[in-house]
C-alpha cells in the first residue's frame, strides 16, 4: 500500500475533522500521498469528498487535525505559508469554474497575468503560453478569443484543465473530472489527466464516483465513507478488496452496508 | 408560547449573526482596499460599469424629480413669490436630500442587484474558489474594485444629478409655468450653498459604500444554486435601500447640528 515509506510524503493528512453545525462531514481522515503518485478517492455523493479537497486547498478551515504539504503545515500555519503552499497546487473544478467575464486564453493565462507572487509577464507572452497549454489539452488557437459560455461542457473541462496546469503546479487536484460528460469525452479527459500529471511529474489527488475514471487515472485508490478512509489499495486490488463497502460501491449495488446520505451537506 | 419565544429567539440570533458577519466582511473589505496588490484594470472597469453606465437612469430620475418639484411648488405659491420660491425649493431639496437619496435608490436597484447576482453566480459555480486556487485573493480581485467604484462614482453621479434636477425645474418653471428664466437662474445661484452640496456628496459616498458592500456581501455569501442567487439579489437591494434611508436620517441630523 504505502511502499515508498523511505521518501517523505508529499501530502500528509492526519485526523482531519470538519463539521457543519451538528453535521459531521470529516471524522478523523488520515491519508498520505507520496510524490508522483496519483491517488483517487472514491465515495458516494455526500461522503465529504469535496470538503476534503477544499480543506487541502485551505478554502475551508478544518476543525481539527493536520495537513502537511512537503512537511509544512497547511493547517495552523500562518497565512503566508498557506498561500505559498497553495501556489504549489492546481485544481480542476467539477463544473470547470471558468471565469465567464474573460476569454478562453485569459482564463488559461490567469495565474500568469494576475496571480500574486508570480513574476508578471507581458500579455503577448502569456498569450503564447496559454495557446501552448491549450494545445497540450488538444485545443487549437481558434478558440482562444471565445468566451467560455460559447464552449460545450467537455471543451470547458479541457480549458479548465489547461488553466490548472498552466502555472506548472506540483500538486494537481481533480474534483469529479468526468461528471456530466459523455463516455467518450470522459475518457478523453481521463487520458489528458494521466498525460498532464506525467508531463508535469505532479502528484495528483482526484475525487470521483466514476469507477471507470478511477481505474484509469489511479495508481492508488482510497475509499471515503462517513468521513473516514475505510480502505486503500492499488487500482488492481479494488476489484477484489474483500471489503463489503468497497465491493458495494465498485459494483454499484443498491443493497449492501452503505446507507445513502439523504440530506445534502 | 414556547414556540413563539423560540422563534423570536432564533430570529434575533440569526440577525446578530448576519450583523456580525457583515461587520467582519466590511472590515476585511476596507483593509484590502488599503493593501496592495491592486487590480487597476478591474477598478477602472467597475468605475465604468457602476459610474458611467448608471448615468441614464440617474439622469432620468433627476430630470423628473426637479420637474415635479417645480410643478408641485407652483401650486402653493402666489404669482408674486413663485419666481423666487420655486428655484429655492428645487435647489435646496435636491442638493440636500432628493439628489443623493433618489439617485442612490435607483443605483441600488441597478448596481446592487447586478453585483449580488454576478458574485452569487461566481460563488455557486465555484469561480470564487477558483480565484483562490489561482493565487488571487477574491476580496481584492472582486470586492475592492466594486467598493471603490461605489465610493468614488456615487458622489460624481449625484453631482450630475443635482445639475440635471435644477435644469428639470428650470424647464417646467420657464416653459410650462411661464415664469421668468433669468429670475430662476439668479435665485438658484443665490440659494446654492457649499454646505448643502457637500452634505449631499458625503451622503452619496456613504450610500455608494452601502450599495456596493451589501451587493458584494450578499453575493459573496450566497448558497444553494439559482434560488440562493435570487435571494442574494433581493436581499442586496432591500437591505441597501432600507440602510440608505436609515443612514440618510442620521447623516441629516449630523449635518443640521453642525
Amino acid at each position: 500500500m504505502n511502499s515508498m515509506s523511505s521518501e517523505p510524503a508529499k501530502i500528509s493528512v492526519k485526523g482531519l475533522k470538519k463539521a457543519f453545525g451538528r453535521k459531521v462531514v470529516l471524522d478523523g481522515l488520515d491519508v498520505e500521498v507520496t510524490k508522483g503518485e496519483s491517488l483517487v478517492i472514491i465515495g458516494a455523493s455526500g461522503s465529504g469528498k469535496s470538503v476534503f479537497l477544499k480543506c487541502l486547498l485551505g478554502i475551508i478551515r478544518a476543525d481539527a487535525g493536520s495537513i502537511l504539504v512537503d512537511g509544512e503545515g497547511m493547517t495552523g500555519g500562518d497565512k503566508a505559508t498557506r498561500e505559498r503552499l497553495r501556489r504549489k497546487m492546481g485544481m480542476l473544478f467539477q463544473g470547470g469554474a471558468l471565469f465567464d467575464s474573460l476569454t478562453v486564453w485569459e482564463n488559461v493565462a490567469f495565474a500568469l497575468n494576475e496571480g500574486v507572487g508570480r513574476r508578471r509577464i507581458a500579455r503577448a507572452h502569456s498569450r503564447e503560453i496559454a495557446i501552448e497549454k491549450l494545445n497540450a489539452v488538444g485545443l487549437g488557437e481558434d478558440i482562444a478569443e471565445l468566451s467560455p459560455a460559447e464552449l460545450s461542457g467537455g471543451m470547458q473541462k479541457r480549458v479548465a484543465l489547461a488553466r490548472a496546469i498552466a502555472p506548472t503546479p506540483e500538486i494537481l487536484l481533480f474534483d469529479e473530472p468526468t461528471t456530466g460528460l459523455d463516455p467518450i469525452m470522459a475518457d478523453t479527459i481521463n487520458d489528458l489527466i494521466v498525460s498532464s500529471v506525467q508531463t508535469l511529474g505532479a502528484t495528483a489527488i482526484s475525487i470521483t464516483h466514476d469507477m471507470a475514471s478511477a481505474r484509469k487515472i489511479a495508481t492508488r485508490i482510497a475509499m471515503l465513507y462517513q468521513g473516514k478512509i475505510i480502505w486503500e489499495g492499488s487500482a488492481a486490488e479494488v476489484e477484489n478488496s474483500g471489503n463489503p463497502y468497497v465491493d458495494q460501491f465498485v459494483h454499484g449495488r443498491s443493497e449492501g452496508p452503505i446507507r445513502m446520505q439523504v440530506r445534502a451537506l | 408560547m414556547i414556540d413563539f419565544l423560540s422563534t423570536i429567539g432564533r430570529r434575533v440570533i440569526d440577525l446578530c449573526s448576519i450583523a456580525g458577519r457583515l461587520a467582519l466582511f466590511v472590515a476585511s473589505a476596507f483593509s484590502h482596499c488599503l493593501r496592495p496588490p491592486f487590480y487597476f484594470r478591474n477598478i477602472m472597469q467597475q468605475f465604468w460599469t457602476i459610474g458611467y453606465n448608471s448615468l441614464p437612469v440617474v439622469g432620468l430620475t433627476a430630470v423628473f424629480t426637479g420637474a415635479v418639484l417645480a410643478l408641485q411648488a407652483s401650486v402653493g405659491f402666489s404669482k408674486l413669490t413663485a419666481p423666487a420660491a420655486i428655484p429655492l425649493l428645487v435647489v435646496v431639496s435636491v442638493t440636500r436630500e432628493l439628489g443623493p437619496v433618489l439617485a442612490s435608490l435607483m443605483v441600488a436597484g441597478r448596481v446592487g442587484a447586478a453585483i449580488a447576482a454576478e458574485l452569487g453566480t461566481m460563488r455557486v459555480t465555484e469561480q470564487i474558489d477558483a480565484l483562490d486556487t489561482l493565487a488571487t485573493n477574491p476580496m481584492k480581485y472582486l470586492v475592492v474594485p466594486r467598493v471603490l467604484a461605489g465610493l468614488f462614482m456615487m458622489p460624481l453621479l449625484v453631482l450630475i444629478a443635482d445639475v440635471i434636477a435644477v435644469m428639470g425645474g428650470f424647464i417646467v418653471s420657464s416653459f410650462i409655468l411661464n415664469l421668468n428664466e433669468s429670475a430662476y437662474l439668479i435665485n438658484t445661484i443665490a440659494n446654492l450653498h457649499a454646505k448643502d452640496i457637500i452634505s449631499g456628496l458625503v451622503k452619496a459616498a456613504v450610500f455608494g459604500l452601502i450599495i456596493t458592500l451589501l451587493g458584494c456581501f450578499n453575493g459573496y455569501n450566497s448558497r444553494g444554486g439559482a434560488q440562493g442567487v435570487g435571494m442574494a439579489t433581493t436581499n442586496a437591494v432591500v437591505y441597501a435601500s432600507v440602510l440608505i434611508l436609515f443612514f440618510d436620517y442620521f447623516l441629516t441630523e449630523l449635518f443640521l447640528t453642525q
